[in-house]
């Protein structure tokens, strides 16, 4: 199948060059097609960037995903990793401060807005 | 002033003004999830596709908040829907610097005219607003309306009084009835390089009568 296939960049969307690209699309559109149904945990489809990959590795063969219409965010191998119950507090709180660090760095923004309308 | 004090029994309304509603913070990208004994990070499309309840463990600050439910819907709905209120200085930083009268005359009139995102709230001991005080309309929370009526005696403060609360639904219905759209519109081509001149931050863009 490589044969057919010419190598692209893994992180991007860019489109492939192929060489019969009708054909392959219709190839890999079946493959997609019965992984969505039966087993997503195949190894061709690689799924932290939305391609397919031949080789199985996160550089080589590949198409984007969005050829098979299929969801691009499911990553069957996507590391969760696992944190301890003090990092989960300890990052349920930082995401609060930040998230009102962010809250008054806008109202700082459109204050200046506000202030140089009032200017005029 | 403008702010009236219901008995607890008496029903929740557009105004009422609670403290200690929760707000939730998270990053979507980065849940704490537990899992059976584990905890862990993940993102939320990840998450989703369970489709099926998860638990998350997630930071939550108190904070005063009014609620903008109209009244008819306050009695049926199963949350209740309150705006974020908070120290004028925090809603509208720039009002740290006003020391007069006329200063404060000036924000609380024509500002509010002009800004539609704050409502703005006086001092009162009687309600425990030591400062000025303002509605956030960008920061709209949830809390269980039962949990609100059971608790009323504790959580409601007051409410605002008949005139506020006119005033109050307006400025609230005008801040979501507001759309987009590019001021520079009707000014010729003249009128329009001023325009640039003075306002552009790179997103103004002419339109074919402009050039």
């Amino acid at each position: 199948m490589s044969m057919d296939l010419v190598k692209t960049k893994s992180t991007t969307y860019d489109a492939p060059i192929l060489q019969d690209s009708a054909r392959l699309i219709n190839l890999y559109a079946g493959y997609g097609k019965a992984l969505s149904t039966q087993n997503r945990t195949c190894p061709l489809i690689f799924t932290d960037t939305p391609t397919l990959n031949v080789s199985g590795t996160s550089s080589g063969w590949v198409m984007p995903w969005e050829y098979f219409n299929l969801p691009f965010s499911i990553k069957p191998f996507a590391k969760e990793p696992a944190i301890s119950l003090a990092q989960a507090r300890n990052l349920a709180i930082v995401v609060l401060l930040e998230a009102e660090k962010r809250r008054q760095e806008e109202s700082e923004r459109e204050a200046r807005f506000w202030v140089n309308l009032d200017g005029e | 002033m403008i702010y009236e004090f219901p008995r607890p029994d008496e029903p929740i309304c557009q105004g009422d003004i609670f403290h200690y509603i929760p707000r939730i913070e998270f990053d979507l990208g980065k849940l704490p999830v537990i899992e059976g004994e584990k905890i862990l990070n993940k993102d939320w499309i990840n998450v989703s596709k369970i489709n099926s309840p998860v638990t998350i463990l997630v930071a939550a600050r108190p904070v005063e908040a009014i609620v903008i439910n109209q009244n008819c819907d306050v009695v049926r709905t199963n949350d209740i829907a309150l705006c974020e209120i908070s120290s004028m200085e925090n809603v509208i930083p720039y009002s740290r610097d006003t020391k007069t009268p006329k200063g404060w005359m000036s924000i609380i009139t024509k500002h509010s005219r002009e800004n539609l995102k704050w409502f703005y709230l006086p001092i009162d001991s009687t309600i425990h607003f030591n400062n000025r005080m303002a509605v956030d309309f960008r920061s709209v929370l949830h809390a269980s309306r039962i949990y609100l009526e059971k608790n009323l005696g504790q959580l409601r403060i007051g409410r605002l009084n008949k005139i506020a609360v006119e005033h109050f639904r307006e400025r609230l219905s005008e801040y979501f009835r507001r759309y987009p759209y590019d001021e520079w519109y009707p000014l010729n081509k003249v009128e329009f390089e001023e325009y640039r001149k003075d306002k552009d931050k790179g997103d103004t863009k002419p339109f074919p009568y402009q050039t």
